[in-house]
């Protein structure tokens, strides 16, 4: 399972950023990227409003 | 010193008239202060926001620390902002007579920067949402975006003398901000500063992909903190019998606070995040969700109510 942001529906917002207890969330040419480190809580996922977070089940080809 | 600005330093007292530089900076370069704001919590900007001065930035950008330790402080005295609900907010705009209330701390729990100070009561001024163009991207209302209403005088009108991105409205134009704004989904936030003359200064109609405010107030729910510069409007939403688990209301809740019951096919709202704003109320196409007064999220700033209390 992997975590993953559509950079298509990111609009930068930084709630994913704020929601992650890890502090695993950056912003790179405006758009969020996951680094290493993230535990898959799904909690950025929750706190995405614009629907740009994906969970992806393992051996899924990311788009 | 031109009309406006006179108007704006005579509205200080002598005491507390340190404030009037703030207010000024803030009024004048709103979106650059927004800017640095937002640059504060690593979040990505919009680049076309105009560049000032550097001893400028730096003035605006120590002033923007001071407001921005304070908004993530439940203890706030500063700067602190209350949620309102439509009717409660239409009320607010539409005050026709001077009035000087200082609202009890049960309304708007901080101690200092309660009062409601209306003497123009007809001065609006409303302009492009400073948040929501600061921000990277908004997908959340077209341009001009304008979402944010300052009320009353000396500030109303410096705002729109003196900020090339607001204008005078009239009441009826505020009031139906307030309603478009509102069908769009967004909150409304009544916004209490020092630096405003410790007064309610402005309505804003808020989203928490942008608000900087509701940015904070959502961070800090995050991390597990207790209180919040934003204080919830004192009613609290109730899923009725008619939810059908359609799921429209927790697209729109701003606060994160609605999820599906155990079974999938019903709305539950979490008591502790509802904010009562009524976004999911009126929102919910089976009318199935209704706000109620819930005296533990505070008094409701609802103007009939006050008078009637201060007698």
């Amino acid at each position: 399972m992997a975590i993953r942001v559509n950079p298509d529906k990111c609009v930068g917002c930084g709630n994913c950023m704020f929601a992650c207890l890890e502090d695993v969330i950056e912003f790179i040419d405006q758009k969020a990227h996951i680094k290493e480190g993230c535990t898959l809580c799904g909690d950025c996922y929750d706190a995405c409003t614009s629907d740009a977070i994906v969970i992806q089940a393992s051996g899924q080809v990311s788009k | 010193m031109d009309q406006k600005t006179k108007a704006l330093f005579d509205f200080y007292s002598k005491e507390n008239k340190s404030d009037f530089f703030n207010a000024y900076l803030y009024m004048k370069y709103l979106y650059q202060f927004e800017l640095l704001f937002m640059k504060s919590l690593r979040l990505p900007v919009n680049a076309g926001i105009e560049q000032i001065d550097p001893p400028l930035e730096d003035m605006l950008q120590a002033y923007m620390s001071i407001v921005r330790d304070a908004a993530g402080n439940p203890e706030t005295d500063v700067y602190h902002a209350k949620v309102v609900q439509l009717e409660d907010a239409r009320k607010l705009v539409s005050v026709d007579v001077d009035l000087q209330i200082e609202v009890p701390e049960t309304v708007v729990p901080f101690k200092l920067a309660r009062d409601i100070l209306l003497k123009q009561t007809d001065s609006f001024a409303v302009g492009t949402c400073p948040c929501r163009l600061a921000q990277a991207e908004c997908t959340c209302m077209p341009p001009p975006m304008e979402a944010c209403l300052f009320i009353g005088d000396p500030h109303a009108s410096f705002m729109a003398e003196h900020n090339p991105r607001y204008r005078k409205v009239s009441r009826d134009e505020a009031v139906h901000i307030l309603t478009d704004c509102h069908e769009r989904g967004f909150v409304h936030c009544a916004y209490f500063k020092k630096d405003m003359g410790s007064r309610l200064f402005a309505i804003c109609n808020c989203c928490s992909c942008c608000c900087g405010g509701i940015k904070v107030h959502n961070l800090l729910n995050a991390k597990g903190k207790t209180g919040s510069h934003v204080a919830p409007s004192g009613y609290v939403a109730v899923v009725g019998e008619a939810c059908t688990g359609c799921q429209e209301c927790l697209e729109f809740c701003q606060f994160n606070a609605i999820s599906l019951d155990d079974t999938g096919d019903r709305a539950v709202i979490s008591f502790d995040k509802c904010m009562g704003c009524g976004v999911c109320e009126d929102l919910c196409p089976g009318e199935a969700i209704k706000l109620r007064v819930e005296p533990s999220k505070g008094g409701i700033l609802d103007l009939d109510e006050l008078r009637r209390y201060l007698g």
